[in-house]
């Protein structure tokens, strides 16, 4: 019953960077999670690129990343 | 631009209906055959029922015994993924929820076969007939009922050891009590976006596999009824629950349409 691994849509052309961000921090996922009020789960899932966050979420991962929405997440989208 | 031609959607559910219409013939060609064999089917399923009724106690004895061993399995696995996931780093981690997720599913769903078959053997009992066919009976009866009362409380109280158990690795569902009427909206509260959503999924997904198999259970409760003169209860049982169910989900629709055009 892996609900997570199934839920990855590889259609949609969103990277992020959030691992990154997170580790140049030194904070693991439980920390950055309690921050951003979610649980380590989704903030392991966001960085897989198996679950696209809210909009208030994503503001919130970079308040605490002290940077842009856009330099955590990245839309390619092919031509 | 996709220039091939498409069959029209009315064109599409009338060939359905057909192909449809050719399975019923077929079914109802092997009904027709299978109807000459009823006094055989029949005979069958009371060897079944009486081979069941006499050996209620240990049958119902046996499901409790082995909810109880498989409960007391999970659990002790689940603790054990619990104790490596205090200290396991981040990649570790997701392995870690991954099998205690799969393990804990086994659990609750062997929780719930073992409710549902003890109830299925005692409802094989579960009839004046034979209860009042003698003392023996009747004595044989209350022993296997105390038996299923046993499994019933263990189960539940089982269900409550297992969230128990996640609650004190996620403090944040603390305030869900597993003992509460309320406690799947309690739950649900403390629950992220990502965990809602997994919910919702899940949710959707058991509606779509109901409104497939629950038309699949009616027909073939028509049928028994026509086979083996079963009654009408499991047909109209059957027929309210698929109401419900569409009904239930279509209120919920428009009830949250209702909500955000309000605003």
């Amino acid at each position: 019953m892996n609900l997570y691994r199934e839920k990855g849509d590889e259609n949609v052309p969103l990277y992020n960077k959030l691992k990154e961000h997170r580790t140049a921090l030194g904070m693991n996922q439980t920390e950055m999670g309690k921050l951003a009020g979610v649980s380590r789960q989704t903030i392991s899932l966001i960085e897989r690129g198996d679950y696209s966050p809210s909009v208030t979420l994503a503001l919130k991962l970079a308040r605490i990343c002290q940077v842009t929405v856009e330099d955590i997440f990245v839309y390619e989208e092919d031509e | 631009m996709n220039t091939g031609k498409r069959k029209s959607p009315s064109i599409k559910f009338v060939l359905k209906m057909l192909m449809w219409m050719l399975i019923g013939g077929i079914l109802g060609f092997a009904m027709s055959w299978f109807g000459g064999q009823t006094d055989r089917a029949g005979q069958f399923f009371a060897v079944v029922v009486r081979s069941v009724q006499s050996a209620m106690i240990p049958l119902v004895a046996l499901v409790t015994v082995s909810g109880i061993l498989f409960g007391e399995i999970v659990l002790k696995k689940i603790k054990q993924i619990e104790e490596k996931l205090r200290h396991a780093e981040d990649e570790e981690c997701d392995e870690l929820e991954y099998q205690e997720e799969y393990i804990g599913a086994w659990g609750v769903n062997g929780s719930n076969f073992a409710m549902s078959l003890a109830i299925l053997i005692t409802s094989v009992g579960y009839s004046r007939t034979y209860i009042s066919g003698s003392e023996e009976t009747a004595f044989r009866f209350v022993i296997a009922i105390v038996i299923f009362v046993v499994c019933f409380f263990y189960e539940g109280l089982w269900q409550m050891r297992y969230v128990k158990v996640i609650q004190s690795s996620r403090p944040e569902f603390s305030n869900a009590d597993p003992s509460s009427v309320k406690f799947q909206e309690q739950w649900m509260e403390s629950c992220d976006e990502a965990e809602k959503e997994m919910i919702y999924y899940s949710s959707y997904r058991t509606y779509l596999f109901l409104s497939k198999v629950i038309p699949i259970l009616l027909v073939a409760a028509m049928l028994s009824n026509l086979l083996f003169d079963t009654g009408m209860l499991a047909i109209v049982l059957l027929a309210v629950l698929w109401i419900m169910t569409s009904m239930y989900y279509t209120r919920s629709c428009v009830n949250m349409r209702k909500k955000r055009a309000r605003g």
